[in-house]
């Protein structure tokens, strides 16, 4: 790369040579030679770099080790699990129900949209529906006292 | 040579599949909406369990979602209406949720328990998947705030009434026998909650699924209470197994206040002779006085026995259980009223009267002295 980058006069010895006329250039190259032997025989009694230890193959990992992480593995799932499933899942207690015609049946035929009561087993729920649609479920929570009126709409 | 990613595009791998994994998920995906002058202020949202799942080309959201809310304004809050949107015009994308029997101070928080299911195309704009707007409040003064796009005013007016009236005269048996004329009288509303026949009611939203039974149609039997302000002159309705469809009803303000809306409760009778209290058709009519006007809907019931069992209704009639004014007021039978031979065995207790049982059977008769005096 470097002999590229100069110029084409710069690679001609003997425009060199001319160019410094003052220079014995066989002795400076004898010289050159000296050094670069000089420097092998140098790097040869110093004598080989040491072999790069290779890493002694890891000891067996004892198996109380791996039960130890397993264990920890299956607690930080199981707690995760465990806090993230809602302690009160409860049913919604109105949903509403669209029922799609099945592939290639008549549309005519499939059981018409609607609304769906999903009554809790609490006797403290009570549903109603009104011919404008809307369907209703009244809850009382006896411990607090609260109501809770959940309405769907149709329309 | 190992072909390394940028790390900044690693990460932004990880972030997008992240996203896309939570996407149905996310809080951003819900948002409570409270107008900046609302008397209610939203202190923590958590949604929790709710998530998203695709059901053919509709989204099935199953919202499950504690919001805490805090009185901001001045008056006490006797009652809260939200509205719950997932989409404003796809059938089952709307609901509403109600709390009526509050007793929330002026600057004091509690909690709104969330657990609908909704429905949603797949394909929408972009945005919060499920809105969740105030619709009203009711104060203990009974003055109303809100949008009122629902009718919460007159529903929460309506359970806030009845609710006084029946307190009143529990209070009344309080006063006059003491706590064992209390004790007598949550028993009694005991007994007729447990003896009372159950029916289940579906909304049915495009009509007969069937044909397997013909349908015809019947009279209604209109019922009269005392001091009812408007008279169920007379009605149809078309029957079919276990379903009633398009009822048809007269009615004639007999009052001298014009009324802008009635609530007609349902009796159903069933092949076996047996009556059933089933669900209610809140109409707005605007009635002048002595006005006589027709009201029709083209909606459909379906009636079924705690079982599932379909069942086979033979018969209805209908009641007034209650009148909305146009100056806002209202109008509900009296206790006495109620106390008709017909209706005493089948309609149920009033929410406000169950939410007292239901106090009583958790926390004995002392938490009904004090709720009652409490709310005097």
């Amino acid at each position: 790369m470097l002999r590229a980058a100069l110029p084409a006069e710069a690679l001609d010895e003997s425009v060199a040579a001319d160019a410094l006329p003052g220079v014995a250039w066989s002795v400076f190259e004898a010289e050159m030679r000296a050094n670069i032997r000089l420097g092998l025989t140098a790097g040869a009694l110093a004598g080989e770099p040491e072999s790069v230890p290779q890493p002694a193959s890891p000891a067996p990992v004892p198996f109380w080790r791996w039960a130890t992480v397993c264990g920890a593995l299956v607690f930080v799932l199981g707690a995760g699990w465990w806090l993230g499933t809602p302690r009160h899942a409860p049913t919604p207690v109105v949903q509403s129900v669209l029922t799609l015609p099945v592939e290639g049946e008549d549309a005519d035929a499939a059981p018409p949209a609607g609304f769906e009561l999903l009554i809790p087993a609490s006797g403290a729920a009570r549903t109603e529906a009104d011919f404008n649609g809307a369907t209703r479920a009244r809850l009382i929570d006896g411990e607090t006292g609260r109501v809770t009126l959940q309405q769907v709409y149709a329309q | 040579m190992r072909n390394k990613l940028p790390i900044s595009l690693r990460l932004s791998l990880a972030l997008l599949a992240a996203a896309a994994l939570s996407a149905q998920t996310q809080p951003g995906s819900y948002r409570v909406d409270l107008p900046p002058d609302a008397p209610l202020a939203l202190v923590s949202a958590d949604w929790g369990a709710s998530r998203a799942t695709a059901r053919g080309g509709a989204m099935l959201l199953e919202l499950h979602s504690t919001l805490q809310l805090r009185n901001s304004g001045a008056r006490r809050i006797r009652g809260v209406s939200l509205l719950v949107t997932a989409q404003d015009s796809t059938p089952g994308g709307r609901a509403s949720l109600t709390l009526p029997s509050l007793d929330i101070d002026s600057g004091d928080s509690f909690p709104v328990r969330l657990d609908l299911r909704l429905m949603r195309p797949l394909q929408t704009a972009p945005g919060a998947m499920v809105d969740v707007q105030l619709d009203g409040i009711l104060f203990d003064d009974l003055g109303f705030y809100g949008p009122n796009r629902m009718n919460a005013r007159r529903a929460l007016l309506a359970w806030e009434l009845e609710a006084r009236r029946d307190r009143k005269s529990l209070l009344a048996a309080l006063e006059r026998g003491g706590v064992e004329a209390l004790r007598t009288e949550l028993l009694g509303a005991m007994t007729r909650m447990a003896s009372q026949p159950r029916l289940e009611v579906q909304a049915v939203r495009a009509g007969r699924a069937t044909a397997i039974e013909p349908e015809r149609e019947v009279a209604l039997a209109a019922l009269s209470l005392p001091a009812s302000p408007v008279e169920l002159l007379s009605g149809s309705i078309r029957i079919a197994g276990d379903e009633a469809r398009a009822p048809h009803l007269l009615l004639r303000n007999v009052g001298s206040k014009p009324v802008r809306s009635v609530e007609v409760s349902w009796l159903v009778r069933d092949s076996h002779g047996r009556e059933y209290a089933a669900g209610a058709l809140p109409a707005d009519v605007d009635l002048a006085p002595g006005q006589t006007r027709p009201a029709a809907r083209d909606g459909a019931l379906r009636f079924s026995l705690p079982g599932g069992a379909p069942a086979s209704v033979t018969a209805m009639s209908g009641f007034i259980s209650s009148v909305e004014f146009a100056d806002g007021g209202m109008w509900l039978p009296t206790r006495q009223a109620l106390q008709n031979p017909r209706l005493l065995g089948v309609l149920p207790l009033s929410g406000e009267e169950e939410r007292l049982v239901e106090l009583y059977r958790r926390k004995g008769l002392d938490a009904v002295v004090r709720q009652l005096q409490k709310l005097r």
